[in-house]
């Protein structure tokens, strides 16, 4: 079909992490993103996220991250340093 | 036959916004951009941030049903959009149903047949109509990640929310004008908007009386205004805005009305909406030191509340167009780079 691609055929593809082994001992950043703190939503997906992965990699090593999801930070600066920081990150997003 | 290939393989390819589209073939793109250099970056779009090229932005307009006289309008409200005060990239993620509303004023609009009569926020011309939607595809085509809905309701502007004014019976000078800009350049003017919320003030000739029914339909608490204080816009009928001017009140004089008017009790605002909700990340420091019977505006400042006038000759309605941020204006250029 000679159509004019819309998009600018220019979006991103999505690379697949590397997936983890049960025997790495990787940081693991669990970052609540939530809008509503007093929730503590965020907190309880963490909770249960923390759960699961410390049973099937015992070696990993958690962390607790806050992110306020209305900030004047660069996103891509964040991201930059998380990557340095973390093996992995678990981000509790919205409401 | 109902289907047709070309279109069949749009909706497959996730191009639009569930309306058929105008397959864009490369002649129609070439016709719709001829006359500038199809590789030129017309803006960066959030959150993806890919550049939106004329040659792109051109093969929306096409789909979108535009004629090539109407791609300078589209480039500019393409611009206004991607201005770092309108926050395209909440605007463009948010759950809640703000999309950009288009106001397009100056010369252009007459010259490309655009319409600021009745059902001037509904369904108008075809310049009215197409511009409004190249805006929403573009943003949906190259300025979402996924081109997947986001909002948790949304509504119908997201097809299109396009209009002029209504130059011929607004008794008061265009927006743009009043706002301070060239009254011999067009403008496409952005804000990011909730669906109009239509009021009606019929057989009353005070201005008070009729703005006092818009100011109390304001002042609610659970819109965004509410608690963000942002822009408020107003789209009065001409109407509403002649009963106002023969009484010798001009926009400022209605727009300084409204911002003492639409005002709520603190009372009314505590722990509803977004006031006991967001309060841990944007503390709502303006009510500090305020007790419950004392007003709190709906916006910051009367430069907030914006009115233009549009729609059909009878009707006494004004409506009311919620959001969460900041109006933006950008100059439409010609193919030749030139102010229209």
């Amino acid at each position: 079909m000679n159509l004019v691609d819309p998009t600018g055929g220019r979006r991103p593809e999505g690379l697949a992490a590397p997936r983890l082994q049960p025997g790495h001992e990787v940081r693991v950043g669990l970052v609540d993103a939530m809008l509503h703190k007093r929730g503590l939503w965020g907190q309880g997906l963490l909770d249960a996220v923390e759960s699961a992965m410390a049973v099937r990699f015992p070696a990993a090593d958690f962390e607790r991250v806050a992110l306020d999801p209305i900030t004047p930070e660069d996103p891509d600066v964040w991201a930059t340093a998380m990557a340095a920081r973390y093996h992995t990150l678990v981000i509790a997003a919205g409401d | 036959m109902i289907t047709d290939e070309p279109v069949e393989h749009c909706y497959r390819e996730g191009w639009t916004d569930g309306l058929p589209v105008v397959p864009p073939t490369p002649a129609r793109v070439e016709e719709m951009v001829a006359g500038g250099d199809p590789d030129a970056v017309v803006a960066v779009l959030a959150p993806t941030g890919q550049p939106a090229t004329r040659w792109t932005v051109a093969a929306n307009a096409v789909m979108a049903g535009c004629l090539p006289a109407y791609l300078p309008v589209v480039e500019a409200a393409v611009r206004a959009v991607a201005d770092p005060a309108f926050d395209l990239d909440r605007v463009q993620t948010t759950a809640s149903s703000q999309v950009p509303m288009l106001l397009v004023g100056g010369p252009v609009t007459a010259e490309i047949g655009m319409d600021g009569g009745a059902e001037v926020l509904g369904s108008s011309t075809r310049a009215n109509a197409t511009i409004g939607r190249a805006l929403a595809l573009v943003l949906r085509n190259v300025g979402s990640l996924d081109g997947l809905p986001h909002a948790t309701l949304g509504h119908a502007g997201r097809y299109s929310y396009c209009f002029t004014e209504n130059g011929q019976l607004s008794p008061w000078p265009s927006w743009h004008v009043a706002r301070g800009l060239d009254p011999d350049t067009s403008y496409a003017t952005v804000y990011p908007a909730e669906a109009p919320l239509v009021i009606t003030d019929m057989g009353h000739l005070d201005p008070r009386d009729i703005l006092r029914t818009i100011a109390r339909c304001i002042a609610i608490p659970g819109t965004y205004n509410a608690y963000f204080r942002q822009d408020l816009w107003l789209v009065m009928s001409p109407q509403h805005a002649e009963v106002l001017n023969a009484a010798g009140w001009s926009r400022d004089d209605a727009v300084a009305f409204l911002y003492e008017e639409a005002a709520q009790p603190l009372s009314d605002l505590r722990d509803r909406g977004l006031y006991g909700y967001l309060d841990d990340l944007l503390p709502p420091t303006w009510i500090d030191g305020l007790d419950d019977d004392d007003l709190v505006p709906v916006v910051d400042g009367p430069h907030r509340i914006q009115i233009a006038v549009a729609g059909g000759a009878f009707g006494g309605y004004t409506a009311i167009v919620f959001g969460e941020g900041q109006t933006v204006s950008e100059p439409v250029a010609t193919t030749t780079g030139e102010r229209a």
